[in-house]
């Protein structure tokens, strides 16, 4: 894709952004998944319970359900080894990866100096960096 | 027969698989099918199931446009642009969504569902970028451009306009996607092509990377407030996501026209479905 009007920022630019911002998401997808994979196995071969039915479902997805909450609930249960925290490591991961392809993206608009879509691109990374600290 | 948590794991990852396939097949999310799967089958509260179901529109997201940035078809200026107001939606909708019944929530998923089944039916071929000038925020940021898209990959040029009236219509689209954890390509896409004169493909791949973003922004404000089980947004976000690649792969050998029909009647069915709960 290559901006007509763009004076600053080249095609090729233009394209080796979005190219880096491509394997970021990639990247960040396929670690997700793999953490998320370790995370499951660990829950299982933890809690024998999930298999045999001694532990019911509602307990794990339920109403009441207990599981870590938010990134500091996350980091008390990795600090606890706890295999749930794995697992929503993993989620996390995958949640952080757009953002980090906004970050990737903001620095090679700033970095070319189109600044006007570089700031652009910053003011998306503040919302999301707001919904994520201070929500 | 009590489900047993593996058992519900390997159900969750087979269904999600399936909606992934389909989904991917007529170019659509997950979530269409996976927040009623959730909901009317396995009686998930309809919060954590959005909260589930935006893990799983990030990461298909991601993967498809991966894919499609690296063949020049994001109009990544134009996402950037546009994410402003889709991301801004997203939060609005997050925190709006606690304060709506849920019987509201279904509703709306049925009609969205109505909808989608409907802009299907009538999805018109690629057609050529409709005539049109660019207007001066366009201009002032570069968002025309050319692209591949035309017969036989021929690059064509194309001006955006209507760039203010297209980031009012985002943020709706952001408000929608966080509220029920759906992608909201189905109304993304459509401002895009029709409303600011960005061709069919172009808006298509545009729309797979803002979806990432929009989701991202109403998925933090879900995890913080506990709305993510991570037992419940895994196995699906594995599913969904080895569907999507397996549809991305049989594209092109399987009948769209009898997939696109089949996925119609899955649409309506639920949507009933969803209305019904509603009402209930």
């Amino acid at each position: 894709m290559s901006g007509a009007t763009s004076r600053a920022t080249t095609a090729r630019d233009a394209h080796r952004t979005a190219h880096v911002v491509g394997r970021v998401l990639g990247v960040g997808v396929s670690l997700g998944v793999l953490v998320i994979v370790v995370g499951l196995v660990l829950m299982l071969l933890r809690h024998p319970g999930y298999t045999t039915g001694q532990v019911p479902l509602h307990a794990l997805i339920g109403r009441h359900a207990r599981f870590p909450v938010g990134i500091e609930g996350l980091v008390r249960a990795l600090r606890h080894g706890s295999a749930a925290g794995v697992v929503l490591l993993g989620v996390v991961v995958i949640l952080a990866s757009p953002i980090v392809g906004a970050i990737v993206a903001a620095g090679g608009f700033l970095a070319a100096r189109d600044l006007r879509i570089g700031v652009i691109a910053l003011v998306v990374v503040l919302i999301l960096l707001v919904a994520t600290v201070a929500l | 027969m009590p489900i047993t948590p593996l058992l519900f794991i390997l159900v969750l990852v087979l269904v999600a698989a399936v909606a992934g396939l389909l989904g991917s097949l007529v170019g659509l999310g997950g979530g269409v099918i996976v927040v009623p799967v959730l909901t009317l089958v396995f009686h998930v509260d309809i919060r954590l199931a959005v909260g589930a179901s935006l893990v799983t529109v990030i990461a298909t997201s991601a993967t498809g446009a991966s894919r499609l940035l690296r063949r020049d078809l994001v109009h990544l200026r134009l996402a950037l642009f546009l994410a402003v107001a889709t991301t801004l939606g997203a939060i609005t909708g997050a925190l709006v969504s606690r304060h709506v019944p849920t019987r509201v929530l279904f509703v709306l998923f049925a009609a969205v569902l109505g909808y989608s089944a409907v802009a299907m039916l009538r999805r018109r071929p690629e057609a050529a970028p409709r005539a049109g000038h660019s207007d001066a925020v366009a201009n002032a940021l570069g968002l025309n451009a050319s692209a591949p898209v035309g017969e036989g990959g021929q690059v064509v040029h194309f001006e955006v306009r209507r760039s203010i009236l297209g980031l009012v219509a985002m943020y709706g689209a952001g408000v929608v996607s966080a509220l029920l954890g759906i992608g909201s390509g189905a109304l993304n896409v459509p401002t895009m092509d029709v409303l600011m004169g960005v061709p069919l493909k172009v808006a298509s791949a545009t729309s797979s990377f803002m979806i990432g973003l929009t989701a991202a922004a109403s998925a933090a404000i879900y995890l913080s407030r506990g709305q993510i089980d991570p037992l419940i947004a895994a196995p699906i976000a594995i599913g969904v996501l080895g569907g999507a690649t397996l549809g991305a792969r049989l594209l092109t050998s399987v009948n769209a026209v009898v997939v696109q029909r089949l996925f119609i009647v899955v649409l309506a069915v639920v949507a009933i479905e969803m209305l019904q709960k509603g009402f209930a």
